[in-house]
């Protein structure tokens, strides 16, 4: 994976530490031809490309997933996560996992008859939605080896938040006996990174027949060129 | 772990996660079993939150498992449990940086909350603010020579 930032506006570390192992990370400006031709070449040459920028953000720089489909050389998944959903009035608002835990009704059934409340984990729809996206990328690149073609696959903040309560409601009140925090001991695991030493959550899916591969990289924003590393290195 | 009350997609006992699968039109394409270890509530909420997360992440598992079918890997079954999926809804609050926590931090900054809106006693804000989203762009690794 090929993360492209912008060179002016970074996340901050603890973001970084918490999302980017295993990824390659390149800067590109996108208000100049020449970073934008560079863009360009990459989604070409890509099977996904992942935005999860506005709407019209993506227009601005020729970055939808017509265009993109367009110029493709072998199809592309194009992934497109929003906050309120890719049509209707709210589809160019911005938002984050909390906006859409308000939004979807899930902060008022968390109050449970008084004030809202968020998760009692602070977050739900980034992660839901996030594993949503991964799964969808790789149903459509599934598709994709099958068909041919190439496929956009639609997330929102808020529809995962009303998928959760479309899994139905618990009696709160019979809980007493229910944890109020998460308090279980997790399971991590430690890379040695220019960085120095980053811990996170070890992988919670356990596969027989089948070995996953672990990552060992890490590295800070633009450490890599804005081209696929088997034709840098 | 909980290490009870397994659930399976084979046996019918995973309604939701079939559902999923269905909807991605991954349905046949998965010839492995996938297993949930133990059910909410694991945490105070009305909201299913341990199952969701795990619903989510076995749909992940269940796509990946198909694509490993369908370049001719052995079909692989897939098992959770759901205090991982509690976990994978916070993941941010286990990150470590050379022994101390790195959290983003983001429950304790002021804005992010919800605040009654005034003279509107039903109606009620919420802000929030975090950093801007960005692109990510991925190529697959060239296709492994056949095998004979």
């Amino acid at each position: 994976m090929l993360h492209i930032s912008s060179p002016w506006f970074a996340d901050t570390l603890a973001q970084h530490l918490g999302v980017d192992a295993g990824k390659y990370d390149a800067y590109l400006d996108l208000r100049y031809e020449k970073d934008m031709a560079a863009m360009r070449q990459l989604a070409a040459t890509a099977d996904v490309f992942a935005s999860t920028y506005r709407p019209a953000v993506n227009e601005r720089f020729g970055l939808l997933p017509e265009q993109l489909a367009a110029a493709s050389e072998r199809g592309i998944v194009y992934m497109s996560a929003s906050a309120y959903g890719h049509s209707g009035p709210w589809q160019d608002r911005p938002g984050f996992d909390q906006n859409a835990q308000v939004a979807s009704g899930f902060a008022m059934a968390e109050g449970q008859g008084g004030p809202p409340k968020f998760s009692p984990v602070f977050y739900l729809a980034d992660l839901i939605t996030g594993y949503f996206a991964a799964a969808g990328v790789m149903a459509a690149l599934h598709r994709r080896a099958v068909e041919g073609g190439s496929y956009q696959v639609k997330l929102s903040l808020a529809r995962s938040a009303m998928w959760v309560q479309e899994l139905g409601l618990l009696d709160a009140a019979a809980q007493a006996e229910v944890p109020e925090t998460d308090s279980y001991p997790a399971e991590t695991v430690s890379i040695d990174t220019a960085y120095g030493t980053v811990t996170s959550l070890a992988p919670p899916l356990t596969f027989t027949n089948l070995t996953l591969p672990a990552t060992d990289r890490l590295v800070p924003y633009g450490a890599d060129p804005p081209s696929w590393p088997s034709e840098t290195s | 772990m909980t290490g009870k009350g397994a659930r399976s997609l084979g046996r019918g006992e995973l309604e939701p996660l079939a559902d999923l699968i269905g909807q991605l039109e991954l349905t046949g394409h998965f010839s492995g079993d996938a297993v949930m270890y133990g059910s909410d509530p694991v945490i105070r909420s009305p909201h299913r939150l341990g199952e969701a997360s795990c619903t989510a992440l076995l749909l992940a598992g269940v796509a990946g498992a198909a694509i490993w079918e369908v370049r001719g890997g052995t079909p692989a079954g897939i098992s959770m449990d759901i205090i991982h999926g509690l976990h994978h809804l916070h993941p941010t609050h286990y990150v470590g940086h050379s022994g101390y926590p790195s959290s983003v931090g983001a429950e304790c900054v002021a804005v992010n909350g919800i605040f009654q809106a005034p003279q509107r006693p039903h109606a009620r804000r919420v802000r929030s603010r975090g950093a801007p989203h960005q692109f990510a762009v991925v190529r697959r690794h060239p296709r492994p020579a056949p095998r004979r």
